[in-house]
């Protein structure tokens, strides 16, 4: 039995989390926070709380972005990309203390219609973390490439959240990605 | 009728806060979230979800600190870094400024010796680098370090190490109150 761990915000929470635990079968068990893991630094209090849950994991697979990158106030995004950066880089560090099998997920897009956010951002946010959580060793899902030519049908009303179709597709994925590192010696 | 919103983590949440729009009546509608404000990044967003609570207050009195400064990964680094609670702190009270006629920040209070993720010399250093930048913005510094320091063992529960007991419940919200009071006075005058 393999113990995997899924953390991210609600692309996560009401998104692919709800199909990964069926894909990957009965010989993982999976395990997520209740919770949405918000934004970064959220996420980062919560591996304190979820200690418990998150130590003997196989494999972590994780995503925190779309909070970071909106802009909530009028004054640019929530949280700026220096301290994203270095918030996610303190997260990717905490989790490869508990397994070598780290997977972050890029931060997906949102439709144009969305007011608070957008994909110049959300990319150049994912364009410039990638590379550093690649060199600390976390493999990366990109979420991001896989949703963008599939706007209109994986991405909801509200412009932000997946649709069934963008459920089955990133959760698809997601399993693979995970069932392909926890294989991997 | 003056318009008073709360802001804060437990210290007020479980602590000033509880006896705060008693003292100052029935002259003044205080809002509080019902939530712990927590570290300062949470308020900051909480700030969107508090909105219209916010908006066309004559003052706001708020503090944020102690979640920021505790050791609570073990990773050697405080929960929010002292430079980026700074930049934090000064774009939660940009924010505020634009909300109300007046803000007012009270510094982080001191812990018991002994409670491990918490010590009082990071909250001085936490409180030493804020409180500068801040009143360089107009923010009034409501200085609750200090009358805590005088009155540990009265005034922090010894169980916690952390918390307000009864009688710091009761010197703190005279203390905010009184500072809401003048300030409101100062708007009127």
């Amino acid at each position: 039995m393999k113990k995997i761990v899924l953390l991210g915000d609600s692309i996560r929470q009401i998104g692919y989390g709800l199909k990964v635990p069926q894909l990957l079968g009965e010989e993982y068990h999976v395990w997520q926070p209740a919770d949405n893991c918000r934004f970064a630094q959220y996420t980062l209090l919560g591996l304190s709380l979820w200690s418990e849950e998150l130590q003997g994991a196989d494999c972590i697979h994780w995503n925190n972005g779309l909070w970071d990158t909106c802009d909530r106030f009028g004054d640019g995004p929530f949280t700026s990309y220096e301290i994203y950066e270095a918030t996610m880089l303190r997260i990717a560090k905490l989790l490869l203390a508990i397994t070598p099998k780290v997977i972050f997920a890029t931060t997906t897009p949102v439709t144009a219609e969305k007011d608070d956010n957008n994909n110049a951002r959300i990319a150049s946010y994912n364009d410039r973390l990638v590379p550093k959580l690649k060199s600390m060793g976390v493999i990366i899902n990109d979420l991001f490439a896989l949703v963008e030519p599939n706007l209109d049908a994986y991405i909801r009303e509200d412009h932000i959240h997946l649709s069934e179709e963008g459920i089955d597709a990133c959760a698809a994925q997601v399993a693979a990605v995970i069932r392909k590192a926890v294989e991997s010696v | 009728m003056k318009k008073i919103a709360l802001l804060g983590d437990s210290i007020r949440q479980i602590g000033y806060g509880l006896k705060v729009p008693q003292l100052l009546g029935a002259d003044y509608h205080v809002w509080q979230p019902e939530d712990n404000c927590r570290y300062s990044i949470y308020t900051l967003r909480g700030m969107h979800d508090w909105r219209e609570n916010l908006v066309g207050c004559d003052v706001i009195h708020w503090n944020n600190g102690l979640w920021d400064n505790c050791d609570i990964l073990g990773d050697g680094i405080r929960f929010t870094p002292i430079d980026r609670y700074v930049e934090v702190m000064c774009r939660i009270a940009s924010i505020l400024k634009g909300y109300s006629r007046h803000v007012i920040f009270a510094t982080t209070t001191p812990v018991l010796d002994g409670l491990g993720r918490n010590d009082n010399e990071t909250t001085r250093a936490y409180n030493a680098a804020v409180v500068p930048a801040l009143e360089a913005m107009g923010i009034e510094i409501n200085d609750l370090y200090s009358a805590v320091e005088a009155n540990m063992d009265a005034w922090i529960k010894k169980e916690d190490k952390v918390h307000l007991t009864a009688d710091g419940i009761d010197g703190c919200a005279a203390i905010v109150a009184d500072k809401i009071r003048a300030a409101c006075a100062r708007l009127d005058g």
